[in-house]
């Protein structure tokens, strides 16, 4: 089972440490898609299979807030699993994104065996749903 | 809760270098002045209190930082994304720096970095206008600036 990656951030240098701190989390990727917004993201996921999102908060054009609005919305993408990766610490935040569903929280800075419990919960869920 | 003081900035920006990037630094009460052009980085935020943050670095140390984050050693290449990591590096630092001046359960917005290159005349004439600031030096004697601007009550993010 490998699964396409669509990690979302406004910073090509996070966008980077996501891919490299994913591999090194051990899930196998068959392919990675990047955004540099929640509307560039929304694009890529109409275009593409997407089996989990890595997404952060605080972007340009469209928020992470409102990729996750937006993809409540959306029959095709409800269900489509979120790592919400940000600088945010507020545990006021992390709670209220939980109750919207998001299947984990990575604080920034983050260490690379931080995804892999954020894997691991993707994978646990059941709701990741890869391709054999 | 804590209040906004050189020490609390120099802390946050500390441990954000050493956790991120694995740059150790030392806060600095007279540090040397910058020589030549630096690196700004500014974000805004809202909140209790509505204010900017401010990291201004040497661009060598920039690239060094980049090359951190990246994990990848220095060299050509790495220029062009010094500015994307000074930007991101404050972007974790305000994310560490509200929640430990407004506390855990306050609701904060944060906006997005912007990354330009000033002069150091421009640099001290911010330096003069922030609520308060420090200076760290890292391993090599490179220099790290971080000043906090706070706005009345009531503001957006700037």
């Amino acid at each position: 089972v490998s699964y396409a990656v669509l990690i979302a951030d406004d910073s090509a240098i996070v966008r980077s440490m996501v891919r490299k701190a994913i591999g090194m989390a051990g899930l196998p990727v068959s392919e990675f898609h990047e955004a540099a917004n929640g509307r560039e993201a929304l694009e890529v996921m109409s275009r593409h299979w997407v089996d989990v999102v890595f997404a952060d908060l605080n972007m340009p054009e469209m928020s992470g807030a409102e990729l996750l609005e937006r993809m409540s919305q959306d029959a095709a993408l409800v269900s489509t699993p979120v790592v919400v990766v940000s600088s945010e610490h507020s545990q006021a935040k992390i709670d209220e994104l939980k109750r919207k569903g998001i299947c984990a929280y990575l604080k920034k800075p983050f260490r690379p065996e931080s995804f892999r419990e954020a894997v691991e919960a993707v994978l646990a869920a059941g709701r990741g749903g890869g391709r054999g | 809760v804590a209040e906004a003081t050189p020490a609390l900035l120099a802390e946050t920006l500390g441990a954000t270098l050493e956790e991120a990037a694995f740059v150790f630094t030392q806060p600095e009460e007279s540090p040397p002045p910058f020589a030549a052009r630096v690196l700004e980085a500014r974000i805004g935020f809202s909140g209790p209190s509505a204010g900017e943050l401010r990291l201004v670095a040497d661009p060598s140390l920039a690239r060094t930082l980049a090359a951190n984050l990246l994990g990848e050693e220095e060299g050509a290449g790495l220029e062009a994304r010094a500015p994307d990591a000074l930007g991101e590096l404050l972007n974790m630092v305000i994310g560490a720096l509200v929640v430990r001046l407004f506390g855990d359960d306050a609701r904060c917005r944060l906006g997005t970095p912007r990354v330009r290159e000033i002069g150091p005349a421009e640099h001290a004439a911010g330096l003069a206008g922030a609520a308060c600031a420090a200076t760290l030096l890292e391993e090599e004697g490179r220099r790290i600036d971080l000043a906090l601007k706070l706005l009345p009550a009531g503001g957006g993010v700037p």
